[in-house]
This record gives C-alpha cells, sequence and structure tokens, in this order.
C-alpha cells in the first residue's frame, strides 16, 4: 500500500543547503519567494516612481545611479541623491511622501569629489534635518557632510570647530539619530584623521558639535564603520568587534566593549528592527538586542551567492513584507520576520540597486501649482534692524522666510518666520544684524511646503531682486546716534569752542561730526563729547553726528542740531506800545514824534553781558547787565524789533543771535 | 503620517517595493527547491509513484516541477503544468496538481528510484497582477523491495 509523505515548505534556507541541511523543514533554493509557516507566497513586484524630466538635472537625463533615499517626517517629504557617472555630479532633490513630485534642491560638492564612482550615502533625519554623510575611508576624498534644513529647502555644508581653530566642514562617514543627539562618526578633526572617533551633537541640536564630546572606539586606526540602535544603547560596530556606548548624556557617556567577533564588514549592512539589530559580520548574519549576541539562525553558506563587495552593500527593511533584505548588487538576501520566524530567502531584481529608505504619508507634497503662493515680497529697507517690505499680490496666508547673509559667511535663513497679511507692508525686526558688518537680506513667500517657481532655489542669491537687499545700499544698518547737547564757550582772546555731546550707536565704533556737511573731527570709540575749536562765529552751525566702521561702512547720520557760535540770546522777548505819537520825549535813541514801545527780555547769561535792543534798521540800544525792560520809539503798528545778547570774556565783545521780538499779548 | 513606504534607489530612479505584481516592467519569476527527504530512512530505497502539489492562485504562469533523486534531476519525470488566469473573479482559487511519476517503456512501467527525493518548483514569470501560494507538496512512495527495481 502506498504511502503519502508531505514535504515541508515555509521552513526558509539553511546554511547548508542539500542532502545535510541542519534545521528540519529547511529549503535547499527559495527565490523570490515569502516563506511563512508552511506555505510558499510569491514575493510582491517593484514599481518604478515615474519623475518628470522638467525635475532633473543635466537636461533632464535620469541619474546614472541614486544612492540615497531619506525620509523627512516632520515634513511628510524626502530627500533622494543622485550620481550622474558622465559628469561624476551629486545632486540632491526633494520628494513626496510616494517617491513623486520631485523638486530640486542643489548639488552637492563638486564634480570631482567623487573620485569618479558613485558615492555611498549614510543618511538620517534629526529635529527638521536631514544629513547626508558620504562612507568614503579616505577622509581627503571624502565629502562634507550636508544638512538639508526641510522648512528653508536648503542644503547646507555642516562645520563645527573640532580642533580650536575656527569653524571647518565636517566629514563624517555615516550619521545616526540616537537620543536627542546626532550620532556622527569617522571623523577626528580637519587636520587629523580618526577613523575609530564617534562624535555626539549637542542634545536637541544636531547641527552643532562640541570639540569634546566624543568617543574613541577601541584601537587607534581601526575604522568604525556603522552604528546603529539596539536596546535602548547605542552600538557601535567595527568589522571585527563591537563597542557599546553607556550613559545618556554628556555627563555619563563611556563606551565598553561589547563582542569580540561580531561587527559589521560594511557601513550599510547593520539595521534596526524592534530594538533588534541585525547586522552582517564576518561570520555572516547576527543579530542583538544590546546584550547579547546570537547568529540568525545558522549563518548563510548558499553556494551559487557569495556577499561580494560589502562597502556597496546594504540592508533594509520591508514593514509591509515583514522582511529585512541584504543587497549586494542584484543578489539579495531576505530574512523573513513574519509572525515571529525568521526564515531566509533569496531575491533577485533585473536592476541592481544602490541604496533604500523610507517614505512617509501618501500625500506627500501635495504640489499642485494652484497652492503655490502667486505673490512676493518686495524689500523697502532697513532701519537699524528693522526690516520692511512690500507684500505684493499676497492673499494674506502666506509665510514669509527670511535669509541673512552677514560678512563672508553663507546664507543663512534667519526665524522666525512672519504670518504675511493683506497689508501693503509689514515690518520685522532682524536682531541678528551685527552693527559694522555688511550684510544680505532677502525674503520669500510659502505657502505650506511650496515656493513660486521663481524662489525655489535655495540660494536667494537667485531670487529676483526686488526680494533682496544689501546694506552696503544707502540705508545702512548702523542706526542714528543723537546729538543730547551742544554749547558755545569763549576760551580766549581769539579762540572759542563749541561743545557736542552725543548719543553714540554703539560704545566699539567710532563717529564722525559733520559741520555744515563738511567733516571736523572723529570721535573715537568710546567717547561721547566732541570740541569744534574753529566754528563759523556768530553764525548757526549744522551739526550732524555718524558712525563708522573700521571697514568704512557708514551708518545713518543723527538728525541736524544748529549751534549759535557765541552767547546764548535772551528769551522771552516781547514788545508793548504804550504811546501814540510823540511822548513827551524821544526815548533813548527814538526820533521825536515816533510811538512809544516798552520792550522786555529775560537773559540767559549770568554775568559780563549787555543787551542790545534794535527797532527796525535802527541804531542798537544796548543796555547793562540785570536790566530786563527798556522803552524805544519806533514807527508803525508792528516794529521789527529785535534783542539779542553782548558778552564780553578776553576782552572780546560775542554776539548772540538777534531775537525777533514778539506782541505782548497781555 | 501614513505607513511607511520602502523604496530602492536603481539605475535611472527610484523604485517603490513590494508593490505590484512586476519588477518595473520585467516580470518576477521564482525558484524554489525543497529539502531532500528519505522516506524509507536514510539506508533504505524507496519508489516514488505520484506527487501532489497544492497550489493557490489568481494569477496566470506556466510552473515547471522537476522531481530531484539522490541529487539528480529526473528530466524525464518532469512535468509542466499552466495556471490561468479567473477572468470571472480575482479571488484566488486553490487546486492539486496530480501528476504520476511513472512512465511506460517497452511494455513496463518504471517508476523513480533511490533515497532522498526533493521537487524543484520554477516559473520564469508571472502574470499578474494576483496571489501564488504553494500550499502544499506531497509524494507518493513505496518502501523498494531489495533486488527490486519497478513497481506493477
Amino acid at each position: 500500500m502506498p504511502q503519502l509523505l508531505r514535504v515541508p515548505l515555509g521552513g526558509g534556507l539553511d546554511r547548508y543547503p542539500g542532502p545535510i541541511n541542519v534545521q528540519p523543514g529547511a529549503m535547499q533554493r527559495l527565490e523570490n519567494v515569502i516563506p511563512y509557516g508552511v506555505k510558499l507566497q510569491l514575493r510582491r513586484g517593484t514599481q518604478s516612481v515615474q519623475w518628470p524630466a522638467r525635475a532633473l538635472a543635466h537636461g533632464g537625463a535620469p541619474c546614472s545611479h541614486i544612492v540615497c533615499v531619506q525620509a523627512v517626517r516632520t515634513h511628510t517629504e524626502g530627500l533622494v541623491v543622485g550620481y550622474y557617472q558622465t559628469t561624476q555630479q551629486v545632486h540632491v532633490w526633494r520628494v513626496s511622501g510616494t517617491g513623486e513630485d520631485p523638486t530640486y534642491v542643489g548639488q552637492w560638492g563638486s564634480d570631482t569629489a567623487w573620485g569618479g564612482r558613485p558615492p555611498v550615502v549614510i543618511s538620517e533625519e534629526s529635529y527638521g534635518h536631514a544629513f547626508l554623510a558620504h562612507d568614503e575611508p579616505r577622509v581627503g576624498h571624502r565629502a562634507p557632510t550636508q544638512v538639508y534644513d526641510a522648512t528653508a529647502g536648503t542644503l547646507t555644508t555642516l562645520t563645527a570647530d573640532l580642533d580650536g581653530t575656527g569653524a571647518a566642514p565636517v566629514r563624517f562617514r555615516g550619521v545616526v539619530a540616537w537620543l536627542s543627539y546626532l550620532i556622527g562618526w569617522g571623523f577626528g578633526t580637519p587636520g587629523d584623521e580618526r577613523p575609530e572617533i564617534v562624535r555626539a551633537s549637542k542634545p536637541g541640536e544636531p547641527t552643532e558639535f562640541d570639540r569634546d564630546h566624543y568617543w574613541i572606539a577601541g584601537d587607534r586606526g581601526a575604522p568604525v564603520l556603522s552604528c546603529a540602535k539596539a536596546g535602548g544603547v547605542l552600538l557601535v560596530l567595527k568589522p571585527t568587534d563591537t563597542y557599546r556606548v553607556t550613559g545618556t548624556s554628556p555627563f555619563n557617556f563611556g563606551i565598553v566593549p561589547q563582542f569580540a567577533i561580531q561587527g559589521c564588514v560594511g557601513s550599510r549592512l547593520a539595521v534596526t528592527v524592534d530594538s533588534v539589530c541585525y547586522s552582517w559580520g564576518i561570520r555572516g548574519p547576527w543579530r542583538t538586542a544590546g546584550s547579547t549576541a546570537g547568529d540568525i539562525a545558522p549563518p548563510l553558506d548558499l553556494p551559487d551567492k557569495t556577499p561580494t563587495d560589502p562597502d556597496q552593500g546594504f540592508a533594509f527593511y520591508d514593514p509591509i513584507e515583514e522582511v529585512i533584505e541584504w543587497h549586494f548588487g542584484r543578489d539579495v538576501y531576505a530574512l523573513v520576520l513574519k509572525g515571529g520566524q525568521t526564515a531566509w530567502s533569496t531575491r533577485t531584481r533585473p536592476f541592481e540597486s544602490f541604496a533604500a529608505g523610507f517614505l512617509y504619508g501618501s500625500v506627500g507634497l501635495h504640489d499642485p501649482s494652484g497652492d503655490q503662493p502667486t505673490g512676493y515680497p518686495e524689500m523697502v529697507g532697513v532701519d537699524d534692524t528693522e526690516m520692511t517690505w512690500r507684500n505684493v499680490g499676497a492673499d494674506g496666508d502666506e509665510t514669509l522666510e527670511v535669509y541673512l547673509r552677514q560678512g563672508q559667511d553663507g546664507w543663512e535663513r534667519n526665524p522666525p518666520d512672519v504670518d504675511v497679511t493683506t497689508a501693503p507692508t509689514q515690518s520685522r525686526d532682524v536682531p541678528d544684524i551685527v552693527a559694522g558688518v555688511p550684510y544680505d537680506l532677502a525674503v520669500r513667500y510659502r505657502r505650506g511646503g511650496l515656493y513660486d517657481p521663481a524662489y525655489r532655489d535655495p540660494n536667494p542669491d537667485n531670487w529676483p531682486a526686488h526680494s533682496r537687499y544689501s546694506s552696503l545700499r544707502p540705508i545702512t544698518p548702523l542706526g542714528k546716534p543723537a546729538v543730547s547737547s551742544a554749547s558755545w564757550s569763549r576760551v580766549g582772546s581769539a579762540a572759542e569752542q563749541i561743545t557736542l555731546t552725543f548719543r553714540p550707536v554703539a560704545d566699539d565704533l567710532p563717529h564722525v561730526v559733520q559741520r555744515d556737511g563738511t567733516s571736523v573731527g572723529t570721535v573715537q570709540a568710546g567717547q561721547v563729547i566732541f570740541i569744534d575749536t574753529s566754528p563759523r562765529p556768530e553764525q548757526y552751525n549744522s551739526y550732524t553726528v555718524v558712525a563708522h566702521t573700521p571697514s568704512g561702512l557708514e551708518g545713518t547720520p543723527s538728525l541736524p542740531k544748529r549751534v549759535w557760535a557765541g552767547p546764548d540770546p535772551p528769551l522771552s522777548v516781547l514788545w508793548r506800545r504804550i504811546a501814540i505819537g510823540p511822548g513827551p520825549e524821544p526815548a533813548p535813541g527814538g526820533v521825536l514824534g515816533e510811538d512809544e514801545y516798552q520792550v522786555s527780555w529775560r537773559s540767559q547769561v549770568a554775568e559780563s553781558y549787555f543787551t542790545e535792543v534794535q527797532a527796525d534798521t535802527g541804531i542798537p540800544h544796548r543796555f547793562g547787565a540785570g536790566v530786563r525792560q527798556a522803552t524805544i520809539d519806533a514807527e508803525g503798528t508792528a516794529p521789527l524789533i529785535k534783542v539779542r545778547t553782548v558778552t564780553v570774556h578776553f576782552g572780546v565783545e560775542d554776539y548772540s543771535a538777534w531775537i525777533t521780538a514778539g506782541a505782548d499779548a497781555t | 503620517m501614513s505607513v511607511p513606504q520602502a523604496f530602492l534607489g536603481g539605475p535611472g530612479g527610484i523604485y517603490r517595493v513590494a508593490t505590484g505584481h512586476d519588477d518595473s516592467t520585467d516580470r518576477v519569476g521564482f525558484r524554489v527547491q525543497t529539502r531532500a527527504v528519505a522516506p524509507a530512512g536514510a539506508a533504505l530505497d524507496s519508489i516514488f509513484d505520484r506527487i501532489f502539489l497544492s497550489i493557490t492562485s489568481s494569477v496566470a504562469a506556466t510552473i515547471t516541477v522537476t522531481p530531484v533523486v539522490d541529487g539528480q534531476d529526473m528530466a524525464t519525470a518532469a512535468f509542466t503544468f499552466s495556471l490561468r488566469k479567473n477572468t470571472a473573479s480575482t479571488d484566488p482559487r486553490s487546486r492539486v496538481i496530480e501528476n504520476v511519476l511513472r512512465t511506460a517503456r517497452s511494455g513496463l512501467c518504471l517508476a523513480l528510484r533511490g533515497t532522498w527525493i526533493s521537487f524543484k518548483i520554477e516559473a520564469d514569470s508571472v502574470e499578474g497582477p494576483g496571489l501564488l501560494v504553494l500550499d502544499r507538496i506531497a509524494v507518493e512512495w513505496d518502501p523498494a523491495r531489495a533486488g527490486s527495481k519497478e513497481r506493477p
């Protein structure tokens, strides 16, 4: 009687496929199927995402290699890095959560930075930024780490002062987010290649690195290839050993050896799934939750698939099929984690893959052109540190982004953004402007994550000129000093002076004093008094003060201060007609038959002075100190009566300005 | 935030993983070989009579099954069958494919004999969309008597 034997399916591959398979139920070959339970299912397909040629560089030519796919979850978008083999250029695009709607971000590095081969890129997202690291063992051939600011849509070079000589580009081999830190490895300082160094950013500030916050993982010169999270700790992986970072802050950070044999033979061959790190070491794949390590079933030993070129290999986890895939060129090793089992299979695809990554969100950028801003901001000017712009065609639901460039620095986003209104003009303070340093400002509208096409370029230099402003134009940021007081005095028989006191723009800036538009002297930084020793005598002298920077930048002049080079004039000068027609006798200097007027004044001078009174063009009448009232003759009902002070010092008479008397209403 | 979607970076663009049924414009094929089993034990031969393959599918494919006895592909015992799409419904349908391994030659009925047997199941391309699941494979066998190379 024949018997029926069921041949097991779904057991996955084993170390020794064939007649001496180790695990019961292990399969000898599994290609493009998913083992699950006791069944096998054909895997799903892989669909190409079509990009419009307009979004691509080089006249719409597709990239020869897509070397990085990185999610930016805070903005429901992603970054894609592409390499052009023909020109050896690397370009970056932002895409929606579906991988579509590419928007060009910019070029990474120069054409010669990649050594003629597609770069291996290790990327990470942290605090609204995406970081791109060039995993090149030779630091001299490694491109600087890039920072993508998802809010600004800009790509900049990560810099830090790691050797005390000033900020310089950072060239990490790889980056990973851990706790509130961004971890970067493989870079010591610009002048000291230290591949065993692992650095941590400041907490919550992934773009800020303290030069003293680093770990040394094992032997000097033995490169760290990867860092991965596992069970709440950070593992530092080398080809043949693994270290564990202890602590949670710079106060208690440390590093200890964890595994002596297990490591990672390629920089992208470790992946963390559900707090378990899966890595490909020298004995094949293994895994750890942080404390102990174990082989993932027995390691693979497939007769026709030997992993080659681990430097180019990479691992990623597909949450839909619950599969970890290790890619080595066209060969793929797939570890199925469905239902708590671990089963190996292999996969082939008709194309070679160079990188993998997640993107989140099906709605993505939602980039219909109708939602992008149609208006634009037009810069009006800057007064001190307050910038003003004109809203042209604004709907009132846009957001204004401000970019600032100072001195030799590059453009930087200057938060906070401003909610645009429908008002014709709006203003905002830019407190980061440094007095004395030339600067540029640029503004653009954003609606959601969208920009007008004219403003999509991350470099504000390429935006319309009316949305930019330069401090090298007439309006300057230095602000206006103010002349607080000015006084004349005679200091010798042939010497007189005017003393100015002013409020400076900044204590560390010199100020130039101008008289009637002509420079008459400079007040050094820290001084607030200027003495003009050659004022124009018995005239009004108009003074202004303006700040100057060492580089020659001129500030805004103060309001003019008019000062008479002579004694102070009398005050409260009034006249009153007291008699019509000839009086009993003419007043002093008067003419018999004219009307008689009483003139009063109040002197500002304490001693050694006279007061002169003049009616029309007649001869001035002089009265001694202490006299505050006089009677004079004048003609008509509204005579021109003037009064001035005469002082005598050093034997010299000085005259104040004439003060025209007003009619006394009383 | 929705379910994350994995993408591959390849030549000329990015590729959405675990989507659809084709790899870009190429259809997906598969190759499977079961582990070898020795029904009568590692020291005794068996006579392999027929196999039963259970499949659940809604795709179209041409599948080849090749017995491998003691490490040798039994090409003469290999057989090919086709799955056709169910045009009336997209629901997958289960079926059992039965194939007799005996062959007739010169008036004799010959069967496969050996100790270890495994099966290769392959398809160069599968035309989706749809599902293909290999549910079960079983072999009907008899213990071989000493000196016997065939079974009536």
